[in-house]
């Protein structure tokens, strides 16, 4: 994540591509435990749990 | 993205104003959210039945039911039965009774039973107690229909609020790496930070939820809708023969042993009376739940005659109605155990940081503008009356 230079100006894509990966993945989450359960329902737990785990780790910088 | 400062600008004025008028309102709806994301837990601790363990035993046949019915009418004489419901993970029915058919969900009167012997169990009725309290409260502010159009109207300017916190995010993050938390002397640009990084990474999901809150809002104009369709098109294909009002009516019993022998192996969500809210005053209307995980929370009608016992239809619920089942379990995250519950709470709080970030860093700017123009006066002045 840290790959641009720190004085460059980000282009949209370069801002938006991580927030978009992040609520993609907490998407999935949210619509995987709907479908079935067992296995979807793990698939849903760890895929917003990433994305939780992310938030809090981002916070504790 | 390139957007003008003067677009941009706009878009600020447009997040800064939404969030405004709907910050308290959300914070209340999360507050209140929070416990009952737990609401089958607490309940199951605080206001579940007894029931004993009759494991083996039957469940309900029709005089059962019709039984039940008897037993809840003696309970309330003068009201009418609207409902029999059935719980979908323990044996329990609740006859539900209102001083009208058209009786809103606080004035009605529970009675449970136990299905598989039809006694009449002892339980705290579900539209009292604190879980009921900030269930109507989250819902309609305690206001009924008013009070739910209102917060759907509060849910939509959030979602405005959202979208334009998107847009703003951006030339904010310019020269920031993405989820950057600055560790500076400032506590103004660490608030914002956290505000910005917070807000994006449950962007979804705040999305899904609101999206879903806005949806049941609307649940009693639709509902209306949906009846009106309804009869309409029985008019349409039966003509008023079947319109009319039945004189004896078949019993709930019959109609449940009607639909069954239709559908064996239905899994029973609720009956609707006659003239009651999801029948038409003519016709009793069986809710079956569907019996896979994805269909579970879409529901299958069987409207059955009033007058002659007669199954008229077994239809899927039209799309509006599916939304609404499936917004349900979308809001509350209550379909993924308790791991998703917990997920649910955790992100619940992330919200309600961004939404107290959020009005923390309104003031600090305020304050800010207030500082300069203050400046900016005293300089004024002074080059008026240099002494």
């Amino acid at each position: 994540m840290n790959h641009s230079a720190k004085h460059a100006s980000r282009s949209g894509w370069q801002i938006y591509r991580w927030p978009l990966l992040v609520n993609l993945l907490a998407l999935v989450g949210i619509v995987a435990a709907l479908i079935g359960n067992g296995v979807y329902d793990f698939l849903s737990w760890l895929c917003l749990g990433t994305t939780v785990g992310l938030m809090i780790k981002a916070a504790k910088q | 993205m390139a957007l003008s400062g003067k677009a941009m600008h706009r878009w600020y004025l447009i997040h800064k104003w939404t969030s405004l008028i709907c910050t308290i309102f959300m914070l209340m709806l999360c507050l209140t959210g929070l416990p009952l994301i737990f609401h089958e837990e607490i309940n199951q601790l605080t206001r579940a039945p007894e029931i004993t363990d009759l494991s083996g035993r039957a469940s309900t046949g029709a005089a059962d039911l019709d039984a039940m019915a008897l037993i809840a009418k003696a309970e309330k004489p003068g009201w009418q039965l609207m409902f029999l419901t059935w719980d979908k993970d323990s044996p329990l029915i609740n006859a539900v009774l209102g001083p009208t058919m058209k009786a809103g969900e606080g004035d009605v009167h529970f009675v449970p039973f136990d299905r598989r012997s039809g006694e009449q169990l002892n339980a705290p009725p579900p539209n009292e107690g604190v879980m009921y309290f900030l269930l109507d409260l989250h819902a309609s502010l305690l206001m009924g229909l008013p009070g739910a159009l209102f917060l759907g109207l509060m849910g939509v300017i959030f979602t405005l609020s959202v979208i334009s916190g998107v847009v703003v995010y951006a030339p904010l993050m310019r020269r920031l790496p993405f989820a950057t938390v600055r560790q500076t002397m400032s506590r103004r640009i660490k608030w914002l930070d956290l505000h910005n990084m917070i807000g994006m990474v449950t962007l979804a999901w705040v999305s899904v939820v609101s999206i879903t809150g806005i949806v049941l809002t609307l649940v009693t104009p639709i509902t209306a809708i949906w009846q009106q369709e309804q009869i309409a098109s029985l008019k349409l294909t039966y003509g008023d023969a079947a319109q009319s009002d039945p004189a004896d009516p078949v019993s709930p019993g019959q109609v449940l042993e009607r639909v069954l022998t239709a559908v064996p192996d239905a899994e029973l969500y609720f009956m609707s009376m006659p003239g009651s809210p999801y029948a038409t005053p003519h016709h009793y209307a069986m809710g079956m739940r569907g019996n896979t995980p994805l269909t579970e929370h879409m529901v299958k009608i069987a409207l059955v005659e009033a007058a002659t016992g007669k199954l008229i239809s077994i239809k899927d619920t039209p799309w509006y109605i599916s939304a609404i089942n499936l917004s349900i379990p979308l809001h509350f995250g209550d379909y993924g155990g308790l791991p998703l519950k917990i997920l649910w709470a955790i992100l619940n709080i992330a919200a309600i940081i961004v939404l107290g970030s959020g009005l923390y860093l309104w003031i600090v700017r305020r304050n800010k503008t207030r500082e300069k123009r203050l400046q900016s006066l005293q300089a004024q002045l002074t080059t008026e009356n240099p002494s």
